[in-house]
C-alpha cells in the first residue's frame, strides 16, 4: 500500500530527520515545528510510526529504560530521508506557485 | 566512538519529562496504567504484546501527573486508531473467507493474525458470521421438511455452528502449535543502543 503523506506524517517524519527520538520527543518535537499547532495523540502518532515502520521510511533504533520507564527510539532510514526531501521540494515548489498567484493579483481596493 | 544512539540515550537520560507524568507504582499512576491498558484493548494482541507498554508511557508523559484516568478524548483516539490497526493488519478477505468458511489454515505470512485470531474471544461468534448464510439455508430446508417451531431450528442450526466452530479452533489451534512461527513481526529484535547502528 503506498504511503499517504499526511501534514501529521511530515512533522512527524522531519522531527525523526533531526535525530532519533522516542514517542514522547516525536510528539514535542512535532509541537515545536508546528509553531504549536499540531498536537499529536498516542493513536495518531503510532498509527503514523506503524505505517513508517511499515513502508520502510523509519525503524526502532534502539531502547532504553530509564527510572523503570520504557523509551523506544526510533529513527528516519535512507529512504524515508529521501521521501522526506522530496516532500519538501514539492511544498518548496508549491509556495513558489501560491506566491506568484498571489503576487499578481490586483491590490485590495483598485480593482 | 558517539553513536547517534548513544545521543539519543543522554538525551533521554536528561529529558525532564522523565521525571514527570503518573509514577505507575502510585495509586494516580496504577489507575492511569489501568485505564490506558483497557483502552488499548481497541488494538490487536499481537500489537499489543510489543507496544503498549511504550505507549502507556507515552500518554502518562502526555497527561502529567495526579491524573488518574486517560480522559474521553484519549480514549476516543486509542478506539479509533485501534480499529484502523486491526483494519490495515488484517489479512485479505479471500485468506479469511478460506480459513473462516472452509477452515483451511491460512498462509504462514498470517500466523501472527491466526494466533491472536484462535486466542481472541468470539472467536466463535465471528465464525458464526460468516457461516450464517449456510446456516440460514440449513433452517429453511428443516423448515420445510419437519415443520417445527422456527426457534427449534434456529437453535439446532446455531448449535450445530457453535459445535462446528470449536473444532476448527482446535484443529487449528493443534496445527498451528505443532509448528510454531519464526516470524517476529516489524519491530523484533530490538538492537541495544551500545551496538553500531547499520544504516
Amino acid at each position: 500500500m503506498a504511503f499517504r503523506m499526511s501534514e501529521q506524517a511530515y512533522f512527524v517524519m522531519l522531527a525523526l530527520a533531526e535525530e532519533p527520538r522516542h514517542g514522547y520527543g516525536v510528539v514535542q518535537a512535532v509541537k515545536d515545528l508546528s509553531d504549536d499547532r499540531v498536537r499529536l495523540g498516542a493513536g495518531t502518532l503510532y498509527g503514523i510510526l506503524d505505517r513508517l515502520v511499515e513502508a520502510g521510511f523509519a525503524e526502532a533504533s534502539g531502547e532504553v529504560v530509564v527510572d523503570g520507564r520504557l523509551r523506544r527510539y526510533y529513527r528516519l532510514t535512507d529512504e524515508g530521508l529521501g521521501v522526506l526531501t522530496a516532500e519538501t521540494d514539492r511544498l518548496r515548489a508549491l509556495t513558489r506557485r501560491a506566491q506568484r498567484v498571489l503576487g499578481s493579483r490586483p491590490a485590495l481596493g483598485t480593482a | 566512538m558517539t553513536t547517534r544512539d548513544e545521543g539519543a540515550a543522554r538525551g533521554a537520560a536528561s529529558d525532564p519529562a522523565t521525571g514527570g507524568g503518573a509514577d505507575a507504582s502510585s495509586g494516580e499512576g496504577a489507575s492511569f496504567d489501568r485505564s490506558v491498558r483497557f483502552w488499548l484493548r481497541a488494538y490487536p494482541r499481537r500489537w499489543r504484546a510489543v507496544r503498549a507498554d511504550e505507549v502507556v508511557e507515552v500518554l502518562t508523559d502526555l497527561a502529567g501527573p495526579d491524573v488518574r484516568r486517560g480522559g474521553a478524548r484519549t480514549a476516543v483516539g486509542l478506539v479509533a486508531a485501534g480499529v484502523a490497526a486491526r483494519w490495515r493488519m488484517r489479512p485479505p478477505t479471500r485468506v479469511v473467507a478460506r480459513c473462516r468458511l472452509l477452515g483451511l489454515r491460512p498462509p504462514a505470512a498470517y500466523d501472527p493474525w491466526l494466533r491472536d485470531d484462535l486466542d481472541g474471544i468470539f472467536y466463535n461468534v465471528r465464525e458464526l458470521i460468516w457461516r450464517s448464510p449456510f446456516l440460514a439455508v440449513l433452517v429453511a430446508i428443516l423448515q420445510i421438511w419437519q415443520s417445527p417451531p422456527w426457534f427449534v431450528g434456529l437453535a439446532a442450526a446455531v448449535a450445530l455452528g457453535l459445535v462446528s466452530d470449536e473444532l476448527t479452533r482446535r484443529r487449528l489451534r493443534r496445527h498451528y502449535f505443532d509448528t510454531p512461527s519464526e516470524e517476529l513481526g516489524h519491530f523484533q529484535p530490538y538492537r541495544g543502543l551500545d551496538t553500531e547502528p547499520q544504516r
